[in-house]
């Protein structure tokens, strides 16, 4: 039990004293804030009909645990994942590896790690909650137990399974980040849509929101019986006048409920041990295919090292292009054969349906396929430990970093070739420009926040959500011109293009002089 | 070719100090740089590769100074870390071109560059594999691969004998004395016997200072008529280790044959030829 306590203590400290641990602080209150909207905001976060919860302790302790369980659910998947890929880049695995500590310990140390870190970001979500009640309760007293207990039934059970589920897809397709992410997010849509609050059926509402959500909807409808009472969930814009803001009574979980969330913690367990059994103890190299490469591999037959041999007339050049094709094919290397296949598709379908459905559906799709290159365009550099090559190469500023950003402007240029060609050839002009501006921008934006916290976790969080607002039609996420088609909207995109070019330099420079 | 290094200091936060007040003057040849871990090896060779500044102090290069103007040094430097990574899904030759690039080295004659080395470094039939399916060894040839491919007139290698086999490792030593011939190389490493072989200078430094610099003579005399060598049982050991200062110990049947320093020997100790890894020990342990 102390060698599992250090060794999770370790694993959360190690994340915890990260630069990326303070962004996701930053961004948990930023969640926080956002979620329990000021009554004068001009936005909801959960409305029934045109009826929301007036600001008591029932209200928001019960909204900001349903939304947190909701939200981190989502996101913070995206932020635990990778945790056995961390130890196989730090080495440490193979240390691990020949350790005492058994498959299922080692597992379940990753899951109990990853959810401390949801846990924490939980725990300000909880702490912030209080605080917007004492703010905007006008009067209502405060119960703390309205606070703790959706927290406990609600959030920390979904927490824990999404815990044990990074771990378990990353246990099940080592080496295939985007499968993982793929197989998470169609497992959490499906589970998220089509549980039901039947009694008899609550297993299946993992996220446990579907009977609380069903309790306040209940409320509603017994003082307006009349009125349209379903659930909206997100950023619903549009104010709610103080007569339609009902105060919620407090919510009394049955026993049923309780054994539900149970059951899926056990569950997760289950799925800990599953993975325990799955698990490649750090001999990757095994699954890759050792018999194909070791048979290439010759034994040392001479070691030459001679000089006179070596050399050879090479001639100085300043062009960028044998760098930005070595970027080329490093990215296209970075995928995996099935994720080319799908963009292939995805391709080849913008080239036959609708210019508006390629352009708002296809499009950011098929570029979210190519996430795991652009995350790491700049970060790469540090995880695999050849920045003393980039960092001593010359003029790494001027050439490498941006050839980088040209090779993967290139990339996503091409992925949307034909949909230029379509938009091109029907005149559309301004969609035209921005597509460009679009693809500029996700390799900005990605380059921007790998040298701001010299990691791809926030850009692949930040790019599934913005991936999910264009799906939604959000307008304010349309970075790539799919709802807007004005020339303003054009200028306002490169100027923000501009802008995170600039940032990026700024940060580089800034390494490079430190 | 002409290396200078004036008081050069570098401070991490307020009170850590990785290199303190270090002056050097190095020529072409081979300058072998020893040390205990933390002795700022790795810190002075990562300023001198500009990949980090210092806090104080100035570093020529051919009286360029090279903390400001970097690329003056990064067009001619050869470079290979003590621990790095590959792309692991490129090949050998990839890798090399991929490096060349960012070298700023092209031409037609660069794949046939590439291809020499490859077959020198004995990595030429595994060349199309990925770098991700070699082994450490192979990786560190590869490494000694990128080192060379600019023709570079200042070469450091940090460590560069790890992971080669013995054979590779003599060939090795070959290499780096054919390469001093009009070149600068810094050797750093712990092994001293791999910098007594074929090290012109030696400077040996110790949390962040400069014990001692020059050629290897100079610096063994300061252990001259101080290095002894006795017989003692293996009970006696810890006693005669806490008393003195150990250079290696070797055992003979139920005895130890004890090489140490000493101004004043024990009696029955045979007085021994001194080496570099004496003066070493004598100059990092005292």
């Amino acid at each position: 039990m102390w060698r599992f306590y250090h060794i999770v203590k370790g694993n959360y400290l190690q994340y915890a004293r990260s630069y990326s641990f303070l962004l996701t602080v930053a961004g948990s209150l930023f969640i926080a804030f956002g979620i329990i909207p000021s009554p004068e905001a001009n936005y909801v976060t959960m409305k029934f009909g045109n009826f929301t919860g007036a600001y008591n302790s029932a209200w928001i302790g019960m909204v900001s645990a349903l939304l947190a369980s909701i939200l981190l659910s989502m996101f913070g998947y995206f932020l635990i994942s990778g945790s056995i890929k961390r130890d196989i880049d730090s080495r440490i695995g193979q240390i691990i590896g020949t350790t005492r500590v058994t498959n299922y310990t080692y597992i379940l140390t990753k899951i109990i790690c990853n959810f401390l870190i949801l846990l924490s970001i939980l725990g300000i979500i909880f702490v912030v909650s209080i605080i917007l009640f004492f703010l905007y309760s006008n009067g209502y007293p405060f119960e703390l137990s309205q606070f703790i207990l959706p927290y406990i039934f609600i959030a920390v059970p979904t927490l824990f399974i999404v815990a044990s589920a990074a771990v378990f897809l990353e246990v099940l397709f080592p080496n295939y980040r985007i499968l993982q992410y793929g197989v998470y997010l169609v497992l959490f849509f499906t589970l998220l849509f089509s549980s039901t609050v039947d009694e008899s059926t609550f297993s299946t509402d993992v996220l446990g929101v579907q009977f609380p959500t069903q309790h306040l909807s209940e409320q509603i409808a017994q003082k307006f019986p009349d009125q349209n009472v379903a659930l909206t969930v997100g950023l619903v814009a549009g104010k709610i006048s103080a007569e339609n803001k009902v105060p919620i009574e407090p919510l009394s979980f049955p026993t049923w409920f309780f054994i539900s969330r149970m059951f899926w913690i056990i569950f997760a367990l289950v799925l800990g041990y599953i993975a325990s059994k799955l698990f490649h103890r750090f001999d990757t190299k095994e699954r890759k295919g050792r018999s194909k490469t070791t048979s290439e591999i010759p034994l040392v037959k001479k070691a030459g090292f001679q000089l006179k041999n070596m050399s050879h007339e090479t001639e100085f050049t300043t062009s960028l292009t044998p760098l930005i094709k070595a970027e080329v094919v490093l990215m296209m290397r970075k995928n995996n054969r099935w994720v080319w296949a799908l963009t292939l598709i995805g391709m080849i379908a913008m080239g036959f349906v609708s210019s508006t459905i390629s352009h708002q559906f296809i499009l950011p799709i098929v570029w979210f396929l190519q996430v795991a290159i652009w995350s790491d365009i700049v970060s790469k550099d540090y995880t695999l430990r050849t920045h003393y090559f980039t960092s001593s190469s010359y003029k790494p500023l001027s050439r490498l970093f941006v050839s980088r950003i040209v090779a993967g402007n290139l990339l996503a240029l091409f992925i949307a070739f034909p949909l230029l060609i379509k938009v091109a050839m029907s005149g559309d002009f301004t969609a035209f420009i921005n597509i460009i501006l679009g693809a500029l921008f996700i390799v900005l934006l990605a380059v921007f926040l790998g040298a701001l916290t010299q990691s791809r976790k926030l850009f692949e969080v930040l790019f599934f959500f913005i991936v999910y607002c264009n799906l939604n039609l959000v307008a304010i996420t349309d970075y790539f011109g799919a709802v807007h088609s004005t020339m303003m909207y054009s200028v306002s995109l490169a100027a923000l293009n501009l802008i995170l070019f600039a940032s990026a330099f700024l940060l580089k420079l800034r390494h490079e002089r430190q | 070719m002409q290396l200078t290094i004036q008081n050069l200091t570098k401070k991490y936060g307020k009170n850590k100090i990785g290199l303190n007040d270090y002056s050097l003057e190095i020529s072409s040849g081979i300058l072998g740089l020893l040390g205990p871990n933390g002795a700022g090896k790795s810190t002075l060779i990562k300023m001198i590769s500009s990949i980090s500044k210092p806090s104080e102090g100035k570093i020529f290069l051919n009286e360029e100074d090279i903390v400001k103007s970097p690329n003056y040094i990064r067009k001619q430097l050869g470079y290979l870390p003590q621990d790095f990574g590959v792309y692991p899904h490129l090949n050998a030759y990839e890798f090399l071109s991929y490096m060349a690039a960012m070298k700023g080295i092209g031409g037609k004659g660069l794949q046939q560059k590439i291809t020499n080395l490859l077959e020198e470094l004995n990595l030429i039939e595994s060349a199309k594999n990925q770098l991700g399916t070699y082994s450490g060894g192979m990786i560190q040839r590869v490494g000694i691969a990128q080192a060379l491919l600019n023709d570079p007139k200042i070469i450091i290698f940090d460590e560069p004998t790890v992971g080669l086999d013995p054979e590779e490792r003599l060939r090795f030593r070959d290499l780096i004395s054919d390469l001093a011939t009009d070149r600068i190389v810094i050797l750093s490493s712990h092994i001293v016997s791999d910098i007594e072989s074929i090290a012109d200078e030696v400077a040996i430094m110790k949390k962040g200072h400069l014990l001692a610099k020059g050629i290897q003579e100079k610096i063994i005399k300061l252990v001259e008529n101080k290095v002894f060598v006795t017989t003692i049982h293996k009970s006696d050991i810890p006693e005669f280790k806490a008393n003195n200062m150990v250079v290696s110990s070797y055992r003979s049947d139920d005895k130890f044959k004890i090489r140490y320093i000493s101004d004043s020997p024990h009696a029955s100790s045979n007085l021994a030829e001194p080496s570099l890894e004496d003066a070493y020990i004598y100059l990092t342990k005292s």
